[in-house]
């Protein structure tokens, strides 16, 4: 990890608002090079809106998100590789497909690498996708989004609905891509599960940002893991999710 | 050419039902003319006729229902997701609907005039067929029209132009319900408002052309589609690069 304040990714007074619910509250947040966000707080905190601003898909209400300064585009999403926690392939596809669409879109693709992580994931090309389970889905999506060589990578719960082992090759993956110099941004609730790869963490909850700490720190300085913490912010104040 | 050839993709399974549909029809048209079975001829040339227009009028729409599927279900992120901006997007699939149209069109004018040949060397009435022909265009327009090859060629040519407005125009009203009333529940009655009111607008400028030329007063209900045709794009892409979120 590098430890330099190379800022990559930021928003300034970002909001989102949906008719009367806020999304996004006025959120300030500088992301840097190099690191693995764990990005954390209950459902309805802001962590998939602001992720999906981040990647161009969702539209800011008020406020800036700027990727190297740049205000996000359609640019910018050359540079940045989203996975979304709902499934998204057309249901026409096979894996196959999907791997030729991403390759056709983006430079940043690796049809060796997306094969690669086929294998790792236990999947085939010639699978359908609309005929395949929730977690053989998790796992495509992951190895697609994986496969791309992007300087930004926001996953979205990627560890929801897959089992251990696939957990294990998806943490893998992850790992690999951090020696990059990439910007890693990871919700998820299965906090503990963060813990073991990332290196910092933003809490948020009713759409604002709670904290941004890095995960080291936090136990030097409070003496507190990313999982008691979370406790601390959110067991108290009827967060919706246990951790 | 790489999202046109998606577009293509996402939109390919009506137009092979419409080949499959239109293949039986043409097998029992053939099979009643060799035949000299009456019933099945009429048959096939009614279904012939049905088929056609319904396969050119959902070939059209297609693409519409694409588009609100693209911009209301998580499978829109596939495509907002790829680094093109919204005048590539929406330019595609207005392209791939023009193009359809175009082949589809000229296909089924193809197979008219190849099935029409065969039943009017038979039955000697290709003068006929003109002549209703003439008289149908007649009835539509408020001027005189003498058909010509040339003027045949500039009514075929009005025809797709006024249809690919009515297709931005129908992207449009999507495309605004979708961006600035998301949420709102008046949101698609106000789209089909919309829809309706740039329609009736268009088609009066377009009846504004003063008495002339057959030629000239279909060049200018063209041109007339044209401009809007492209201010409408113009909007509706400024609108899904401003505002729209998927």
């Amino acid at each position: 990890m590098r430890s330099g304040k190379d800022i990559m990714l930021s928003s300034r007074d970002l909001t989102k608002k949906y008719a009367s619910v806020t999304a996004v509250d006025h959120v300030t947040l500088d992301l840097e090079a190099g690191h693995i966000y764990a990005m954390l707080g209950p459902n309805g905190s802001g962590k998939t809106t602001w992720m999906k601003m981040a990647a161009g898909l969702v539209k800011p209400t008020s406020g800036a998100i700027e990727l190297d300064g740049r205000t996000i585009s359609p640019d910018t999403k050359r540079d940045v590789a989203y996975m979304s926690t709902e499934p998204y392939f057309y249901s026409w596809m096979t894996v196959k497909n999907v791997g030729k669409y991403y390759k056709d879109f983006f430079d940043d693709f690796s049809i060796e690498k997306y094969r690669h992580l086929l294998d790792r994931m236990e999947l085939t090309e010639a699978m359908k996708t609309k005929n395949l389970s929730t977690g053989m889905m998790a796992k495509l999506k992951i190895a697609v989004t994986m496969a791309r060589n992007a300087r930004v990578i926001m996953l979205d719960e990627p560890l929801n609905g897959i089992d251990l082992i696939a957990r294990d090759a998806i943490v893998k993956s992850i790992l690999e891509v951090a020696e990059r110099d990439t910007l890693l941004l990871v919700s998820s609730h299965m906090v503990e599960e963060l813990e073991t790869f990332a290196d910092r963490a933003v809490f948020m909850k009713h759409g604002k940002l709670i904290l941004t700490t890095g995960i080291r720190e936090l136990s030097d300085r409070e003496g507190k893991t990313i999982v008691e913490k979370y406790r601390e912010i959110y067991g108290h104040t009827g967060g919706d999710e246990s951790k | 050419m790489k999202l046109m050839k998606y577009e293509l993709r996402k939109t390919w399974f009506p137009k092979v039902i419409a080949l499959l549909l239109t293949a039986v029809a043409e097998v029992i048209f053939l099979i009643g003319f060799a035949m000299k079975k009456d019933n099945m001829l009429m048959t096939g040339i009614l279904m012939l006729t049905l088929v056609t227009f319904f396969a050119l009028f959902y070939i059209g729409l297609d693409s519409l229902l694409v588009l609100n599927k693209d911009l209301n279900t998580k499978q829109g992120y596939m495509l907002f997701m790829t680094p093109r901006n919204s005048f590539s997007i929406l330019g595609a699939k207005i392209l791939e609907n023009g193009v359809s149209i175009l082949l589809g069109g000229v296909f089924y004018l193809a197979l008219a005039a190849l099935d029409i040949s065969l039943v009017a060397d038979k039955l000697q009435i290709q003068q006929s067929l003109v002549d209703m022909l003439e008289q149908m265009l007649n009835s539509m327009s408020p001027i005189k029209v003498e058909l010509s090859f040339r003027l045949f060629a500039i009514i075929v040519l009005t025809v797709l132009v006024s249809w690919l407005s009515t297709i931005v125009v129908g992207a449009f009203a999507i495309i605004l319900s979708s961006t600035l009333f998301t949420g709102k529940n008046w949101n698609l009655i106000l789209s089909v408002v919309i829809y309706f009111a740039v329609s009736f607008l268009m088609s009066y400028l377009a009846g504004k052309m003063p008495s002339g030329a057959a030629d000239r007063y279909f060049l200018f209900r063209s041109l007339v589609y044209l401009a809007f045709a492209a201010v409408f794009y113009v909007l509706s892409c400024v609108l899904m690069e401003k505002k729209l979120s998927v």
